[in-house]
């Protein structure tokens, strides 16, 4: 029914252990101290629910959250970022040394030598000045997710956006993103996206949204910019394309002198080829859940007529489909076809049509 | 970070990335900064442990296994760090050598700035109350309010079980909350 269980326990008196809790039993309750401390939205719901229930515990609940609060209100000092940059620059160089050199900080008669904290950050301004300091920060740390033929693999990034990354592709992003930065990732290859609105819940347009709360991918010559939706990229030799399946995409097409904008709707793809840098952007209506497919390992079909079939296969395997038998077009299919291998799948399609497939190269022909 | 995130971090680590290493270390660095020196309070001593950690977790990255919450494992790791090098001072310094899990977790009155109302008896009060807890029941509170690990984790990272750590912590906030009951009062009527 979609309701959370703890809700379903509420309408349903059974018994719980909460309505004998005593206020430390609240305390010490990980589910209480994730709402007391507004760390998890669900708990929060749940028992701010209960204890309107139970009115007879307001008590020792509220004593338990002022206590808990207190306890959470502390502040650690900040460290200070030259400390940090020192430590991060020492152990950069310390991975990059000589295997044969791992030499432990000096462990014994440590304390009789101390740097003060003043004189070592002296000194390290001094040797800045001097230009001798050129590892102060480690160059910006990327990470890059790479598949190989016939792999698929899950990713969850930073802001907690998923991505389904297809065969022989690769996802590059900066390693640690800030919160309230632009999101930014690069992909070669094919790559499935549910990305997280992390926007104010206000903002819609992408189009007019400020660049901080974007997602974009970087796909050869296309960028591609979301607040939170869900959409395949492909980029391969021969072309890109971004078919929309929920939300809204913005597109912009660098061209000689002059950035191309485009938006897309859900159930659209968007087009560049190679062959023709110039033109503009192309986009036309396909059935979007089918480029989506290969995430899950087998296309399904209802009622889906073969012309859309054989789109989807001209766009997403850069294949040209001949049919000896025109009236094949007009086919409609149903069913579940495993489509991680390109040749079963022409295969399987060709029975279910009662015909047979023959390929060379991107070349298919269906008898 | 989230623990996904540095989960793959992890994996890419082991995998001969130093740079993933790196950016586990720019992330977690502060808050392993703040509780080594909450363990012993000297900190040359803490920066060179973290640093001897993750120079040594690179030498042995080939036969590390993989980690789901790596905070807590890094955690653990740099106690144990901290408690073998203070043995080996107190060693050298012909002292006893005392049980390693004798850290002296302390929390400062800076620590306690009470930010809606900077009532300085108040957080006097609660430093007051910390102070009474044992050193154990101090260092499970600080990792579960400071750094916001769940009971399973600061078992894994003070080598205790599961239900030790329940103790401990139930009996450290019932503790708390006897010595702070005037406090609250005036929260709740102030």
């Amino acid at each position: 029914m979609g309701r959370p269980n703890h809700l379903a326990a509420l309408l349903c008196p059974l018994p719980t252990p909460y309505a004998t809790y005593s206020t430390d039993d609240f305390l010490a309750d990980e589910s209480f101290q994730a709402f007391a401390l507004d760390h998890d939205p669900a708990a929060s719901q749940f028992w701010r629910a209960w204890v309107a229930q139970h009115p007879a515990k307001q008590v020792e609940f509220d004593e338990a959250v002022a206590l808990l609060q207190l306890l959470a209100s502390s502040q650690q000092p900040a460290l200070p970022q030259a400390l940090k940059q020192a430590e991060t620059a020492k152990l950069w160089d310390a991975l990059h040394a000589a295997p044969a050199s791992p030499r432990p900080v000096l462990r014994v008669g440590r304390r009789a030598r101390r740097w003060t904290g003043a004189a070592a950050a002296t000194l390290a301004l001094g040797l800045a000045g001097l230009g001798l300091w050129q590892r102060t920060t480690v160059a910006p740390a990327w990470i890059s997710y790479a598949t190989k033929t016939g792999e698929h693999r899950e990713l969850t990034l930073p802001d907690g956006s998923r991505v389904t990354l297809n065969t022989n592709s690769v996802l590059k992003l900066a390693t640690t993103w800030q919160p309230g930065h632009a999101r930014e990732v690069w992909l070669t290859g094919e790559a499935f996206f549910r990305v997280q609105h992390t926007a104010p819940a206000r903002l819609t347009a992408v189009a007019t949204a400020p660049a901080n709360v974007k997602f974009t991918v970087h796909a050869g010559p296309l960028d591609v910019a979301v607040l939170g939706t869900q959409f395949d990229v492909l980029n391969r030799a021969g072309r890109t394309n971004v078919v929309l399946q929920s939300g809204q995409v913005q597109l912009r097409h660098q061209l000689a002198g002059r950035t191309e904008e485009l938006l897309l709707k859900p159930g659209e793809m968007a087009e560049f080829l190679p062959a023709a840098p110039t033109a503009p952007l192309a986009k036309r209506p396909v059935n979007a859940p089918l480029y989506a497919a290969w995430t899950s390992g087998h296309l399904d079909f209802d009622d889906t007529p073969m012309a859309e079939v054989i789109t989807l296969l001209e766009d997403a395997y850069g294949l040209h489909i001949t049919l000896r038998t025109p009236a094949v077009r007009q086919q409609k299919l149903s069913g579940s076809v495993p489509n991680q291998d390109l040749d079963v799948l022409l295969n399987t399609l060709a029975k279910s049509l009662d015909t047979k497939a023959h390929r060379t190269g991107s070349q298919v022909v269906f008898d | 970070m989230t623990d996904e995130h540095s989960a793959q971090l992890w994996e890419a680590f082991r995998g001969g990335e130093a740079r993933a290493l790196a950016a586990l270390f720019e992330a977690y660095y502060e808050a392993l900064y703040h509780y080594g020196l909450k363990l012993t309070g000297d900190e040359e001593l803490v920066k060179d442990c973290i640093q001897n950690l993750f120079q040594k977790l690179w030498r042995r990255r080939a036969g590390l296994r993989a980690v789901q919450v790596v905070k807590a494992y890094l955690f653990k790791a740099l106690r144990r760090h901290l408690g073998d090098e203070t043995k080996l001072l107190r060693q050298h310094r012909y002292l006893l050598p005392t049980y390693s899990d004798s850290f002296e977790v302390t929390y400062s009155h800076e620590e306690f700035l009470i930010a809606q109302q900077g009532d300085a008896e108040q957080s006097a009060r609660l430093l007051a109350a910390l102070n009474q807890l044992s050193k154990r029941q101090r260092e499970a509170l600080y990792l579960k309010f400071f750094d916001g690990f769940a009971y399973e984790r600061i078992a894994e990272v003070m080598a205790l079980n599961t239900q030790s750590v329940r103790n401990l912590t139930f009996n450290a906030l019932q503790t708390l909350r006897k010595v702070m009951a005037l406090v609250i009062l005036c929260l709740l009527t102030g």
